[in-house]
């Protein structure tokens, strides 16, 4: 099973081109991050207010696990797809678990595209 | 398809779930439905979605937004204070599969327009919900928990509501009745539209309905009293120029002062 943040260097791209803060990009390679992220804080999502989870189309197995972490004040700008976690893979071929406990949501603002 | 800001606190959108479909399905007979959500499940425990906001015209799901999957929320989940700028102000569940089991969580003060101001879905999935709390802000006309096409097998274990002060509760949940749905036929749904309802301009309460532990006590709204004004509805009894009123009978009714007497309601203004 695969830790759904070793994909973020396929969107490191995008992170540059939209001359975003550098704290947008905290979960991309060069190390894989372990699958558990505890008490972090998460700043300026691009969409979903805080986080924006798309998988639809994923061909491998997801999991994210979140704990004890304060998601706070981020503003998504974008409308449509752009995410702070995005995955695109093929149709019907994904085992997704997510995992959130003793987390904070708070102040977020999606006012779309 | 979502709209460009859906889940203002977090936007999860599932892998799709595989429907059961029976080889030998016949069209014309009602028949039970479901899909697979084997290993597509998004858990939630002790989580707190506040003042979010998902705050485009047809945003949804102001604290959060899920579509497909089991979603299960658990060990006291909070929605308090998000707005969604369409329907589903605290948690909002879309895509004809999405099951949500919801179990001892509470949602605060949500707001949406459109209906759904804690709970909005449109998701055909199992629906539960064990012991939630509802706390409904004065500021809307909406639903609280709006499933305008849910399955037959809607479950609410439980509740506990609290209207603002001059609102009733209001239960217009409809079915099962029957419709015909792809890919199984007819199939046997509900509609659930909750709400608290604010008394109608010239009635009144100073008191608010509420459920606790899914005992219901539900309030009236009695004409308005004489020599006041109640044209805005609720509780908001305002006193004709000349009159001093108040709140008597624990709280229950309104008795109005003139010079020097007290009037009950209904009663003659005294002799000058």
């Amino acid at each position: 099973m695969n830790n759904l943040f070793t994909k973020w260097g396929e969107y490191r791209p995008i992170c540059e081109l939209q001359s975003v803060p550098k704290n947008l990009c905290l979960h991309r390679p060069p190390s894989p991050l372990p699958p558990f992220l505890n008490k972090q804080t998460f700043f300026h999502s691009f969409i979903g207010g805080a986080i924006a989870v798309n998988a639809t189309e994923a061909s491998e197995n997801i999991t994210i696990s979140l704990v004890d972490n304060s998601i706070s004040e981020n503003e998504a700008r974008f409308g449509g797809v752009l995410a702070a976690v995005l995955l695109q893979r093929s149709v019907y071929a994904s085992d997704m678990f997510l995992s959130f406990s003793g987390d904070v949501f708070k102040n977020n603002n999606a006012s779309g595209g | 398809m979502p709209a460009g800001g859906d889940g203002g606190g977090a936007f999860i959108v599932m892998p799709i779930d595989q429907p059961f479909v029976s080889s030998d399905l016949d069209p014309e007979v009602v028949v039970a439905h479901g899909w697979n959500y084997s290993n597509n499940v998004n858990r939630f425990g002790d989580v707190t979605f506040k003042s979010n906001a998902a705050a485009c015209s047809r945003c949804t799901g102001g604290g959060l937004y899920v579509s497909s999957g089991l979603l299960i929320l658990a060990n006291k989940c909070k929605f308090e204070e998000n707005d969604a700028g369409f329907w589903g102000g605290g948690l909002s569940l879309s895509g004809s599969s999405t099951m949500a089991i919801i179990n001892e969580s509470s949602f605060v003060h949500n707001l949406a327009p459109v209906g759904g101001t804690a709970i909005y879905s449109s998701a055909g999935g199992k629906f539960s919900l064990s012991s939630p709390s509802f706390e409904v802000s004065e500021n809307t006309t909406s639903t609280f928990l709006d499933i305008p096409q849910g399955p037959d097998s809607l479950s609410l274990m439980s509740p506990n509501v609290l209207c603002p002060p001059g609102h009733v509760f209001v239960n217009d949940t409809i079915g099962p009745y029957t419709e015909e749905i792809d890919p199984w036929g007819f199939m046997n749904v509900s509609t659930w539209l909750v709400a608290c309802r604010a008394c109608p301009s010239n009635q009144y309460s100073l008191q608010a309905a509420h459920i606790i532990d899914g005992n219901l006590t539900n309030t009236t709204c009695p004409n308005c009293p004489d020599y006041t004004d109640c044209s805005l509805g609720g509780a908001s009894v305002f006193a004709l120029p000349g009159y001093w009123c108040g709140s008597s009978g624990g709280g229950r009714e309104i008795g109005c002062l003139v010079s020097v007497g007290i009037l009950p309601s209904g009663g003659s203004p005294p002799m000058e």
